[in-house]
This record gives C-alpha cells, structure tokens and sequence, in this order.
C-alpha cells in the first residue's frame, strides 16, 4: 500500500468530522478577511464627514457585527480544531491497533533482528505523524491555501497596481525560507549531533567510572570530555549566529511589504486614486498576505515527514503475517501421544546461511532428549522449529506421524509446553502469570500447580501472596523463583510434550534442588526436549544429541558418548567440570 | 530471540508536546541558585551591559515605528504632503533596517557570551564529575544522573541564551508601548490596559486544565507502551501459550484510553487558543470602537488609532512570553540549584600525609583488624584480618551480600576504613596516594565495561604509552588476538556503546588484555558465573592463570578450579572470616566448607 493511501483509507471512517472541519475551515478563512474590511467601513464613514450619515449608528451596528464574528470565530475554531483532533487521533488509535494486532501475527523470524526500541518508535513515533497530518498539517495547508486566494481577492479589489507592488516581498520570504532550511536548520542539526556525542561519551564515562578509577585515567578523560564540550560549543554557536543573523533578514521582509505600501499605497491616496479607508485595510490585510507563504512551506514540511513515517507503517504492515493454517488443517480434539520425528531437516532464517543442516532425529513419545553444544550452533532454533515458530526450510517434522504443518497452528501450539532459560513475566499478578498456561483454570488448580513447581511457598511469603503484582514495573522476583512460575504455568497447561531450554545463570543450591524437583515432576509421562547446560540433565537423558556446526554430530546414551575417544561431547563434558561454578555459596 | 529488553532505548515519557507546559519546577533557593550562576556571566560585564543598550535601542526603535505610520497618515496622506510622505518612508526604512540590526547584533553577542558561560559551566561540572568518590556513584546510578544532568544544563541553556534577553525586551517594550499609548491618548490607552488582568488570569485558569490533561495523556501513553515493550519482548511466550488475541484486547483497552485523554487534553490546548484571541481581539474592538467615538468628537486622529491598534497587538505579545519564560526561568533555577549541588560534593580527598615515592610494590597485603560499614551504625566488615604473601592466590568465598566485593572497594580505597589498617608491603594504604596504589592493582570485573572507541583503544586504556605491538602482545597472552581478528576491521574496529556486538566472554578476554598491559603488582579478579560457553570458559581460565601467574591475586572465586588451585581459601559470611585454609585442608576439617561442598557434589565423581 502505498502510504498516501494508507492514510486515507484509515482516515475515510471520520468522513463526517472531515467534512465539518473543512466547512468550518472556510468560515473561518471568511470571517478573517472581513475583519480588515469593517475597519476600512469604519475608518471611511469617519473619515467621509458626510453629515447625512447616521456615523453613530453605524459605529455601533460594525461593532455588533465584530463582536459577533469574533465570538463565532472563535466557535469555529474550536470546533475546527477539536473535529480535526478527533479525527487525528482516531486514525492514530486506529492505526495502531492494527498495526500491534498485525505485529502480533508476524513469524518470531521478523523479531529475530529487530530492536524492542525500534519496534515501539514504529507503532507509537511513526503513528503520531500521522495525528500531525490529519489535525495540523493538512488543515494548515488548507486554510493557508485559502486565505491567501482570498486575501490576494480583496486586494486586487481594492486596487490592483498596490497589490502587484505589495507581491515584491514575497520572492525574498521564499527566498529566506530556502536559506534557513539549506543553511540554518543543518547547522542545528549538526549541533544536535555534537549534543549526541557528548551525552554518549559522558554516559560512557559515568557508566565506566569504576574502571576509569582504577586505572587511574580521570585526568585523561576530563582532557576528553573538554574536548567533546569545546566542539559542541563552537557548533552550538555557529548555529545560534546563523540564526541570529537570518532572524532579521526575515523580518525585514515582511516589513518591506508595509514599507511599499506606505510609500507607494500613500502616493496612490494623495493623488486621490486610493481612498484613506483602503489604504487603512491595505495594512491590516498585509500580513494575511505575507504569513500563509511561510505557514504553507512549514505545512509542506509536516506533510513530508508524515508521509515518511507513513512510509515506514507501511513497510511493516507489507510484513508476511506467520505460515496460515494448511487449507484442509486437521484439528487436534485429544492429546497426542508425543512422538516427534525429524527428516532431513535444513533451516535458514535468511536463504543464504543455513542455520540447521540435514537434522534427523527420532523422538520416542514420553522420552528424554539433551541438546548439548556449544553456544550459536542452533540448538534453540532447533526446538523452535516443533511448535512452528519458523517453518522448516527443507525436510519435515512430524508429530504422531503427521506432518506438524497439517495441523491447525493452534492446536499443535497447545500441545507443547515451554519453559524458556530467560522467563518472561508480564506485568500483572503472580495468578495472572500462572493462569497464562490455561485461562479457565480454578484457583485450586492454580495453587496445585504451584505447589508442583515448589513455588507455593515463596508466592505466598510475597507482600500479597497470589495478588503481587510481579514484572518489569511490579515486584522483581529472582531468577530461580522466575523459573519455577515457568514451570507452574507449564504444569497448569499440561501437555504432552516439553521443551525445557535450561537456565545457565547460578542459583543457589538450595533453588536449584527446588526447580529440580520441579522440572523432574513436570517431565514425568511427558516427551520432553532439553537444552542442556548441567551434567546432571545430560547424564540421565534418553539421549544426548550433541550439535556442532549446524547438524548432529554425535547421538547417544551418556555411557556411549563417553565411549568415544575423541568425541565433542567427552571433550565438553570433562571441560565442563573442571569448570563446573560452585553454587554451594551463592553468587553476586 | 536474544534478550532485548535492557535495550530499549526508548522513553516516551520524556517527550515535550507543544501546548504542554510540563511540571513547573520551583528552585528551593532561587536566589542562592541565582548568586551561584552570576559568576559564570561576570567575565563579560563589559559586552553584557553593550548587549543591555542594544536591546533598549532596538525596542525603542520597534516603538518608533508604528509611531510614524501613524504620523504619516495623519501628517502627510491627510493633508497631502507629497514631499513629506517620501521622508517619512525613508525614516522607517531606517528605523526598520536599524531595529533588524541591533537585534542581530545583540542576539549574535549575546549567544557568544552565553554559550562560553555555559562551556565553562560544563567543564566545571563534568571535570569535577570524575574526582568524585566512589560511593557517590554507587548512590547515584549512571543512567539517572545522565538524564538528570542533560535536562537541568538544557534548562539553564534555554534559559541563558534565549530567556534574559528576551525577558529584557518584553518588559522594556511593555513599558515602552505602556508610556507611549498613555502620552497619545489616555482613554485609549485606560481601556487596553484593563483587558490584561482578564486575559492573564484566563490564560492561566485554562492553562492549569491543560497541563492537566497532557499529563494525563503521557501516563496513559506510558502504559500503552508498558504492555507493548511486554508484548515484544515476550513475544515467544505470548505465542507459544496462544495468547495473542488477549494481548490485542489488553493493547485496544490502552490505546482506546490514549485516544481519549489526547483528544481531552487537546480540547483544552484548543479552547485556550481561540478564547485567548478572543480576548486579544476584544481589545481591538473596544480601540475601534472606543477609537471611532472618540474620533468622531475629534478627540483623535485616524493615525493615533492605527498606531494604537499595532501596539495593542504588540503589547499581547510580549505579555504572553513573558508567562512562557517565568516557568523556563524557573526550571533554570532549580536546574542550576542541582548542578550546584554536585559541583559542591567534595571531592575524593586524597590526605597521604607522608606520600611515598613510588616503589615496585612486591604485593604483600595485610588487613589488620579492618573495620567498615557504609553507614557507620551498620558494620559490613567486621574486625577482619588476613594476609597475603607475595606471589599468592586467595579465593574468597561465601553467599551474595557477605562482603567479598566490599574487601576490593577496601583494598583500591573506593572507599576507606574506619577501623584498623591495610598495608601493603608494610606501607598503610592511607599513606600512599591513591593513584599510585590504583596504578599497582589490576581489576578485572565480572561485566568489564568497554568505552567506545576500537579495540586497539580499549586495550590501551591498560596503559597509556603501549604500542600498538604491546597491546596486540598483550591481546595475545589474554588469548583475545584470535577473535579480535576475525572482527570486521581487527584491533581498529570500532566497539559500540557497552559494546554490545562483542560477546561477554569477549569483553572479558579484553579486560584480561587491559590487566596484562598495566602489569599491576596485585590482580583483584571476579570471577564470571553467567553463561559463557564452555570453550570461552576453558579461554578465560587459561589466560586468567597466565596473569595470576607470579601476583598477588584476590578472586572472588565461583569455580571450583580456582578455589582448589588458591593458596587460601577464605570462606567469608555476614562481613567476618568464618573458615580459611586451602581446599584440602577445609575438606579435612569437614566444616561447614566440607558440608556444603560435599551436598553438591554428591553422587558425581570429581
């Protein structure tokens, strides 16, 4: 889509709103330019000393109508402003919303590379340019574009030669324009980058501290950061003279209109040509002249970094969504019994590296399987693969002999739990967390699911028991007590296979031996695939699968691999420990 | 999905919207804030006070000339004064031209003279930022004085360069236009004056709503984006418990939320607007009504009241900045009351009465009788003695919190003891000036930060003068050389900020490199427990034996190599030495050590 037309298909549903606001835009634009001319009225009844002339009268019927369109006018605006807010916001809110709902169909391989940050700045930053748009920049070209028609209308009207001499200014307010945004605002830019700098260097600085103290370097980097204040300092004022100096240049501009028309406009009313009371509104429509060029170039700069965060929505919304359903997707109504078998399976997240190569594996239903080597050879993408988190590149996975992609995404998904190494929690309560493993579950299942993951005891030693808020804003909990929620959740979930990707961050021994139990409980009548860190897990595994470079090198018993002389997992396994951490006492 | 929460840079919280005057800050001691500030203006008395004459210049030239536009309609277009018309332009050509310069001069020497105070400001702060101790950086984290700081010095900025002068020609041309309305006509003049009080209590009574409502809408947004940094971050489990329709309801609940309270506190930012002009131009009524009566009896001119109108929009003007600067006043002063404050936290004192000269340090450390607390009635070391002969390892052991990190902060005097002594090589610590004693202990910490600059550079911070064919030897023996190799650019590849394209592990072969390069005489280690794989594991270990070999080492052990390959194993708990001896021997003692040990190990044969 493209983004023009992205907006206006979001912004179709606030037709109504639209059209009041630009009704009342060019009611507005009206009321504007009679101000100036009940002036003119005004200024030449008083000046006619015409003695027939109810003058009083008159004075007080314009100053009735003023009145009346002031207060109107400000009516209009309101409602013109609200509307085109309403709207505005709508459409942000709108888009928004589809954009996390679509976010959150998009395959885990979109979040693979991508920033939190980057993510957030595309639903909540970019959107808002979309507010900007549709309440202000859009109105704004409008009502500048009109005013300046009527504007140009009225004078012509009033005398046409005045007009023509008045229009000189305006090449030098475009001209002042092109200056300041070749010249001025990329030196503020420029400043702004200098600014940068120095706030890194000197959050770098604060953040080394302990080094930079220990290696005694605070001289140095005071000589450093002098340095970084110097060049932000002459940036900063090369920036501030530039402006200073193109200041003026544009006021002057616009009082050279006033100038021509005193000179020229006077010249016209003394020869008789122009009466006083024109002359008078020539004036006070002058600066309704001038401003809408300068407020039509800021419009034109709104529109274009909209449009370019429109842009960007786009791009995200042009994301693929995750693999659909198969059209013919078999529906999963019992449990199944959990045999996962993998065929010549290649897998790449980006065509040309290959991430897994060639895997074939066989998992018996309600066996034990230990993943082992060493770090980025794919043992997580591997487990990925089962619940469909990425599809398979080449080969096949199949669950109870079906191919797992002939199942309903759902439904395959609610046969596996997963115990992730770095738990996530989201804010909420410790039952809201647990009950993420299965909604309608009673709080006696909720509690007996606790109290299988031995994290009963510490839930209800917290401030409120069940009810504690836990999360990024809430209670922080320990890694091991993070853990054993996980577990609890995969207990309350209850399903026929496991993915456990064990913690490698110490505990102590005593949590350690805790989640143990835990993990030993959940996995029993389970299949259940483990990344593996501990010696413990690996020995007593089914089988070990050892990776190495993107495929197995190595499948076996503890007591098989051991056998092999020179074999990677006999390696890893007397490094390991000798290197074993010793938890007995805790870690910082 | 590698854990991306702690990177998130972004902070939604902080943006300013226009129309939302924020939380006005007040200083506690305005004027104490305002003595400290002077001094930095005091070196250039002589351009601000030409600056201060500009400015009365140029607002009195911007007085003149709706002045002689009225002059000229009533002098020269009334009564048809050709000739007088021609002189009475070129007078405002020059007025104009003469306003427009003095304005550029003064703003030009006014930003020279603000933006040098504020340089000299910065290196006052941020120079006196580094002397300070430790323990004020442990009260104060990085990332909040980082913001803190940014924030107050961008308000004295806005407030220096943009505000005082300003400030100055809004209230000279009020006075200006004020006198000059009063002498052209006093009934004219009586009658704007009295719309101010209405407008000004207006202003502020709709202003208060605003700021409201935009505080409102940035909690609200807060929140939207809480769920939304949670969604992504957690985005596998969200998929794989089959939760993301519940989290678009949760998200479509928060952002129907955002929706309403931006459109609330827009509608009062868009009352405020139309009713203020309004109001501005209730005046102008009441100066063409009042005007066109009063000109009707000859009591004015045409000319007096089209001067009166473009004052009357002058005078609006400047009294509605004038609110606008009281609050970025405001947040100066208390901005400035807070630079202060650091800049008036003491510095690391460093009193070595005899100050030794510096010495090959053999490494021979005592703690005697040591006592410490970071709060004097809380001791977290107590009565401590222990020693260390050149040359050998000790591995401290014990739980979280039992003081094993407080010995280090002791022994480099991050912080200093307030009971009994150190010595190193016989020499009290406190006798030795503290650069010196850092310059002979290597720290190699758990999470070594990386400044960013290339490798080449970071390794160097080990020691300043080190070729580049020392740092690469150096990155050799600490066994970094391979990988740092197969970086884009090698040793001159750049490390981002807390360089995140390097590995844990990497960073801390890196520091290692550091610590080779200083060739300290005592190494304080702390030993890595999160995950690195093990073949970095087995690397690390490696090149940290080749360092240890032949110092003094302190290790904050987790591995059980380390502590049964250490002279000493101290087993520390609650700030006191509990066991001490090697591995064997506390194993033969079958204490609280042996106990401990033999739990974990069970059924695994070592």
């Amino acid at each position: 889509m493209k983004p023009i037309q992205l907006i206006f298909t979001y912004a179709k549903k606030y037709k109504s709103s639209l059209t009041i606001t630009a009704i009342s835009m060019l009611l507005l634009v009206g009321a504007q330019l009679l101000l100036p001319w009940i002036v003119k009225l005004l200024v030449a009844a008083v000046t006619a000393q015409d003695a027939t002339m109810d003058v009083m009268g008159l004075v007080r019927q314009l100053t009735i109508i003023v009145l009346i369109i002031y207060v109107s006018r400000a009516g209009l605006q309101f409602l013109r402003s609200y509307l085109a807010h309403l709207a505005g916001w709508g459409v942000v809110a709108d888009v928004r919303k589809y954009i996390y709902e679509h976010m959150q169909r998009l395959s885990l391989r979109y979040y693979e590379d991508k920033q939190v940050g980057q993510l957030m700045s595309r639903v909540i930053n970019d959107t808002e340019l979309f507010e900007q748009l549709i309440s202000h920049a859009l109105p704004d070209i409008i009502v500048n574009a009109i005013t300046f028609i009527g504007v140009t209308a009225v004078l012509l009207s009033l005398n046409w030669q005045l007009t023509l001499l008045s229009t000189i200014p305006i090449p030098l307010v475009l001209l002042s324009l092109q200056i300041y945004a070749k010249r001025v605002r990329p030196a503020f830019r420029y400043r702004q980058k200098e600014l940068g700098d120095l706030n890194a260097m000197l959050n770098d600085n604060l953040s080394g501290i302990r080094e930079i103290k220990a290696f005694t370097r605070e001289a140095q980097e005071a000589v450093r950061i002098d340095e970084r204040i110097d060049s932000y300092y002459r940036s900063n004022l090369r920036a501030l003279k530039l402006m200073a100096t193109f200041q003026p240049f544009v006021e002057f501009t616009s009082s050279l209109g006033t100038l021509i028309v005193i000179f020229f406009g006077g010249r016209l009313a003394l020869q008789g040509i122009l009466p006083v009371a024109d002359l008078v509104a020539f004036f006070l429509y002058l600066e309704m002249f001038y401003a809408p060029v300068r407020n039509l170039s800021n419009a034109w700069e709104a529109i274009q970094s909209s449009l370019a965060g429109a842009d960007r929505v786009a791009g995200l919304m042009a994301e693929d969504e995750e693999p659909h359903n198969a059209p013919d997707a078999v529906a999963i109504t019992s449990q199944v019994r959990g045999e996962i078998v993998f065929q010549n399976v290649d897998f790449a997240y980006t065509p040309e590296s290959l991430v897994l190569e060639n895997i074939s594996l066989d998992i018996p239903a309600r066996s034990v399987i230990a993943l082992v080597g060493p770090t980025g050879v794919g043992k997580s993408t591997l487990v990925g693969l089962i619940p469909r988190f990425y599809d398979v590149t080449k080969g096949t996975i199949t669950l109870d002999g079906r191919d797992i992609q002939e199942y309903k995404m759902d439904d395959l998904r609610q046969q596996i739990s997963i115990v992730l190494q770095d738990v996530f929690l989201f804010y909420g309560t410790v039952r809201e967390n647990i009950l993420f493993g299965r909604t309608d579950a009673t709080e006696t299942e909720v509690i007996a699911a606790a109290q299988a993951a031995n994290a009963h005891s510490f839930i209800t030693q917290l401030p409120d028991g069940y009810d504690t808020l836990i999360g990024e804003r809430g209670v922080k909990l320990s890694g091991g007590q993070k853990q054993r929620l996980a577990v609890a959740r995969a207990v309350l979930k209850d399903a026929p296979i496991l993915i456990l990707d064990e913690a490698t961050s110490s505990v102590d021994t005593e949590t350690e031996m805790l989640i143990q139990q835990a993990l030993e409980r959940l996995m029993k009548g389970r299949t259940t695939i483990i990344i593996a860190h501990r010696l413990s897990t690996v020995r007593n595994a089914d089988k070990i699968v050892v990776l190495d470079d993107r495929s197995i090198c190595e499948m076996g018993t503890h007591a098989d691999l051991m056998k092999l002389e020179d074999g990677l997992y006999r390696r890893l396994y007397s490094v390991q420990r000798e290197l074993q951490p010793v938890m007995l006492f805790g870690v910082n | 999905m590698s854990n991306q929460t702690g990177q998130s840079g972004f902070r939604p919280g902080l943006q300013r919207r226009p129309g939302d005057p924020g939380k006005i800050e007040k200083a506690l001691d305005p004027r104490n804030a305002l003595t400290r500030l002077l001094p930095y203006l005091q070196p250039f008395k002589v351009v601000l006070i030409l600056v201060l004459v500009f400015v009365v210049i140029y607002t009195i030239l911007g007085l003149v000339g709706p002045y002689l536009m009225g002059v000229a309609i009533d002098k020269f277009i009334a009564t048809k004064d050709a000739s007088g018309l021609v002189k009475i332009a070129v007078t405002m050509l020059a007025v104009y031209l003469l306003n427009n310069f003095f304005q550029a001069i003064s703003a030009w020497m006014m930003s020279n003279v603000s933006q040098r105070a504020l340089k000299q400001l910065r290196k006052d702060l941020f120079g006196h930022l580094q002397s300070l101790p430790i323990s004020f950086f442990d009260r104060n984290p990085a990332g909040e004085l980082m913001s803190r700081l940014t924030n107050d010095i961008d308000a004295i900025n806005q407030a220096v360069s943009q505000n005082v002068t300003s400030l100055l020609a809004s209230v000279l041309s009020l006075v200006g236009i004020l006198i000059a309305m009063f002498v052209l006509d006093k009934w004219l003049a009586l009658a704007s004056v009295l719309v101010v009080p209405i407008m000004f209590w207006f202003t502020e009574f709709v202003a208060r709503y605003t700021r409201r409502g935009f505080r409102e809408l940035q909690k609200r947004l807060g929140n939207l984006n809480g769920v939304m940094e949670e969604a992504i971050s957690g985005q596998k489990v969200v998929k794989a418990f089959r939760r993301n329709e519940s989290a678009i309801a949760l998200f479509c609940q928060r952002n129907e939320e955002v929706f309403r309270a931006g459109v609330s506190a827009n509608s009062y930012a868009l009352l405020l607007m139309p009713l203020t002009n309004v109001l501005g131009n209730f005046f102008v009524i009441v100066l063409a009504g009042l005007g066109g009566w009063l000109a009707l009896q000859g009591l004015v001119t045409v000319g007096i009241i089209a001067t009166f109108i473009t004052y009357g929009q002058n005078f609006i003007q400047p009294l509605r900045q004038l609110a606008n600067m009281y609050n970025s006043i405001q947040a100066a002063l208390a901005g400035s009351e807070r630079v202060f404050e650091i800049i008036d936290t003491p510095s690391e004192v460093d009193d070595a009465l005899a100050i030794k000269p510096s010495m090959i340090i053999k490494g021979h450390v005592q703690f005697e009788h040591v006592n410490f607390g970071y709060r004097p009635d809380a001791l977290v070391i107590k009565d401590m003695t222990l020693e260390a002969k050149a040359g050998e390892t000790i591995a401290l052991v014990g739980p979280t919190g039992a003081g094993k990190t407080t010995i280090i902060n002791l022994l480099t005097r991050f912080y200093e003891i307030n009971g009994g002594s150190i010595c190193i090589d016989g020499i009290d610590i406190r006798n030795i000036k503290k650069d010196e004693l850092r310059l002979q202990l290597g720290l190699v910490l758990q999470d070594t930060f990386m400044f960013s600059g290339t490798v080449m550079e970071n390794i160097r911070y080990g020691r300043l003068d080190a070729t580049d064919e020392e740092c690469i030897q150096a990155a050799k023996l600490a066994d970094a050389d391979h990988f740092i190799r197969q970086l884009a650019h090698g040793y001159e590849s750049n490390l981002s900020e807390r360089a995140n394209n390097l590995s844990q592990g990497q960073r801390q072969l890196l520091s290692i490199a550091r610590a080779i390069l200083a060739n300290p005489a005592i190494l304080i280690l702390d030993e890595a427990t999160s995950s690195v794989d093990t073949r970095s594991e087995a690397r690390i270990q490696k090149s940290l034996l080749r360092l240890m070999e032949g110092r003094t080492s302190f290790v904050i052990a987790h591995r059980l190599s380390t502590i049964r390959d250490a002279d000493q194993v101290l087993v520390i708990n609650a700030g006191e030495i509990v066991e001490k001896g090697t591995h064997q021997q506390l194993l033969d003692q079958k204490s609280f050590y042996h106990h401990l040990y033999i739990s974990q190990f069970k059924g695994q044969t070592i």
